[in-house]
């Protein structure tokens, strides 16, 4: 009991650090500029209040729509980056021939931004959902093959060589052996394809969208409410800590014996 | 009695990286090895043995000669050759039972089958009250004796076993060299033990195992000597202090001592 209190004052001593240092910096800088740059606490905090209590999209709070709406653009976007990104991955780290086909198209795509793709996809999907799940699909979608690629061929022969003398052929041990062997990195390139998926959304719906967290931020932004900005900006921070838990979660679940030997 | 298994005239290279050229593995390499022997081939770091086992498994293709398995070629792996290895291998994703019915499921063979040998073998391994543990809570020697369940369940006719003690504590190692011999079926008649292969660089390890001892010369791997093991089975632990057993070691040590002088001198 009292170690799990210790570690919980460690989890949180930087980040109450970090609202004890703005709380201390919005009440010295106190000229109208330096307000804009460091909105004291309080005021973000009425307008968190204001953003709860507004009714906004499906009739529930204006915050909690966007951030609804945020979330299951996310969901689908990273839903089919995962959907297409692991077979891809198992086909290009397994398959020679896949290899050879695919891996230089993956390659020369892997640089451009998922920013960068948002003025193109408008002029295809226009504003709106498919837009910005397009764009979380993208950005999510690498790190989920090259990791899938990296654990597929990361795998210790010696689990082939043990599998091959047990009488398995090439298609079950690649069920049987690889696919978990490779789990790990999968579930690793999960992780790392969510966190991009949360910063290709935001960009996307910065400009893409009538919604979502992004479409928030932007909107205060022309009203000059850097306080509903700041409200953004943690929810965004919050909800990818609680997807990113999710993520974590199924590595405990589906890998437990992972980094253990 | 006719060979179980017969390597002619092998020869094994491998491709070499930039500067070093091509390695000879195995050069003209060629042994008979009985049914039910327990043959115990030596050699020092680097001599081919385990390339040798590798081949034999199937996992490796020979560039010239043969290896015959009942007077038919050896072209691929199957489940007729169990292989053993010194890192184990066993499946991290895999409770200890699991691991064991691996290799029945390549079998075809039906669940509540695969359940009951599996039971029957970890119980031969003293493995009984582990089946749900995952291999990381193990012990090596648990471990080993995890892969020698799953070795066992497969019912293989050959033993491959490459330095399958290698990686564990003198103690442990010295325990599971008799258990070996007691899975192998020492104390039953010849004609129901199975053929063993086994690869290791201990010298005591061989006089207590074998039937025969093959030593062989620092690389290009071929066969220096075949030596014959007179020490009576069943094995028992004090014979290690038997002064027949120490000449043999001996004798061994000599045939090894040169081959072992240069494989060190790089």
């Amino acid at each position: 009991m009292r170690a799990s209190a210790r570690s919980l004052a460690w989890r949180l001593a930087l980040p109450l650090a970090a609202v004890i240092a703005w709380f201390g910096l919005s009440r010295v800088l106190t000229s109208p500029t330096a307000r804009m740059m460091f909105p004291p606490p309080e005021a973000i905090y009425d307008a968190l209040v204001r953003l709860s209590t507004t009714t906004g999209l499906y009739g529930i709070p204006m915050l909690g729509a966007h951030m609804l709406d945020s979330l299951w653009r996310l969901g689908l976007g990273f839903g089919a980056a995962t959907a297409v990104g692991v077979p891809l991955g198992f086909a290009i780290g397994y398959f020679r021939i896949a290899e050879r086909c695919l891996d230089p198209l993956v390659q020369i795509l892997r640089p451009i931004s998922p920013i960068a793709w948002i003025p193109i996809t408008l002029t295809w999907f226009g504003v709106g959902t498919p837009t910005v799940v397009f764009v979380v699909f993208y950005g999510a979608l690498f790190p989920i093959v090259l990791n899938t690629i990296g654990g597929v061929k990361g795998i210790n022969r010696l689990y082939l060589r043990a599998a091959l003398t047990c009488g398995y052929g090439p298609f079950a041990i690649l069920r049987k052996v690889v696919l978990p062997a490779a789990l790990p990195a999968i579930l690793t390139g999960l992780r790392i394809g969510l966190g991009v998926g949360w910063m290709s959304i935001i960009a996307a719906e910065l400009v893409g969208t009538r919604s979502g967290l992004g479409y928030m931020i932007s909107e205060a932004r022309f009203h000059l409410d850097i306080e509903s900005i700041v409200v953004g900006m943690l929810a965004i921070g919050l909800l990818g800590l609680l997807t990113d838990r999710g993520v974590r979660w199924l590595q405990a679940t589906l890998v437990p014996w992972h980094g253990k030997l | 009695m006719r060979p179980k298994l017969q390597a002619r005239h092998v020869t094994k290279r491998f491709p070499g990286g930039g500067r070093t050229g091509e390695i000879l593995a195995l050069k003209d390499f060629s042994l008979d090895v009985m049914t039910a022997e327990f043959l115990v081939i030596v050699g020092p770091s680097g001599c081919g043995k385990s390339t040798f086992l590798n081949a034999v498994a199937g996992l490796e293709p020979v560039d010239e000669g043969e290896l015959l398995m009942d007077g038919r070629l050896i072209q691929r792996p199957g489940p007729e050759r169990g292989m053993c290895f010194q890192e184990f291998a066993l499946f991290p994703w895999l409770t200890v039972r699991q691991n064991v019915e691996f290799g029945l499921e390549a079998k075809g063979l039906p669940r509540a089958e695969r359940g009951r040998r599996a039971s029957e073998y970890l119980g031969l391994v003293s493995l009984s009250g582990f089946e749900e543990r995952y291999p990381y809570e193990l012990s090596g020697g648990m471990k080993q004796r995890c892969a020698l369940a799953r070795l066992l369940a497969v019912d293989p006719a050959v033993f491959l076993m490459d330095e399958p003690l290698a990686a564990l504590d003198a103690q442990t190692r010295l325990i599971l060299q008799t258990e070996i011999l007691r899975i192998w079926g020492e104390e039953r008649s010849p004609a129901t033990r199975k053929t063993v292969i086994f690869v290791t660089h201990s010298i005591d390890e061989a006089v207590f195992l074998s039937d025969r001892i093959v030593v062989m010369t620092a690389r290009p791997g071929q066969v220096k000597e075949i030596v014959p093991n007179p020490l009576p089975r069943p094995r028992e632990d004090r014979m290690r202090g038997d002064p027949a057993f120490a000449r043999l070691s001996m004798e061994i040590w000599d045939l090894v001592r040169e081959a072992a002088l240069k494989a060190i001198e790089l």
